[in-house]
């Protein structure tokens, strides 16, 4: 379990700085609506990876407890994919599409390098 | 028709997550039940797993809606 919340804690570190660079894309060029599509993308994908977060919890101590083990959440999860693309499409001139949609895949990406560079430094 | 491939993308991609996600915690669970003391191992393995696992099917849903409102 406290693999996991490292993992986010890391996660969470990453995201911060990728926001500050999106609000500094977002700020300084004249890609506007890329950069906030970026930035909605990352919160949206985060907002999952944090469910993801919680849902395992509850499934660890339902485990432990001996309970009936809740869902894991994907439903959550895909409303949340496509609340992101709604958003998107209905304010096309402040949001970028693609980039949204590449957004919301940002922390399964950190996770997949974090995961990396963990197994090399390890070996 | 643009209904139509978004319900067969939302479909197939719940399908595959559904039957990944339910390999990944039946396998964590009888290996929790082998070796408990591995458990902080394979619930992290289980937790990278699924996250992997539900990345496509998200990116179907996604894709599915766009397709829903163009068509």
């Amino acid at each position: 379990m406290l693999e996991m919340h490292q993992i986010f804690a890391r996660q969470k570190k990453m995201l911060f700085f990728l926001l500050a660079f999106c609000a500094l894309g977002w700020g300084f060029t004249s890609f506007k609506t890329v950069f906030a599509g970026l930035i909605v993308g990352v919160l949206f994908g985060h907002y999952n990876f944090w469910i993801l977060v919680r849902r395992m919890e509850k499934f660890d101590r339902a485990l432990s407890e001996e309970k009936r083990a809740p869902g894991l959440g994907s439903g959550l999860r895909f409303a949340s994919g496509f609340a992101a693309a709604a958003v998107a499409l209905t304010w096309p001139t402040y949001f970028h599409l693609v980039s949204v949609v590449i957004g919301l895949m940002i922390p399964y990406v950190l996770l997949l390098v974090d995961r990396i560079v963990f197994h090399v430094k390890n070996q | 028709m643009g209904l139509l491939a978004a319900a067969i993308a939302v479909g197939l991609g719940a399908l595959g997550a559904g039957i990944g996600n339910g390999l990944i915690v039946s396998r964590t669970v009888e290996g929790i039940a082998r070796q408990p003391e591995a458990r902080g191992v394979l619930q992290t393995t289980m937790f990278i797993g699924v996250a992997l696992v539900e990345a496509l099917p998200i990116i179907a849903v996604v894709i599915a809606f766009i397709v829903m409102n163009k068509g």
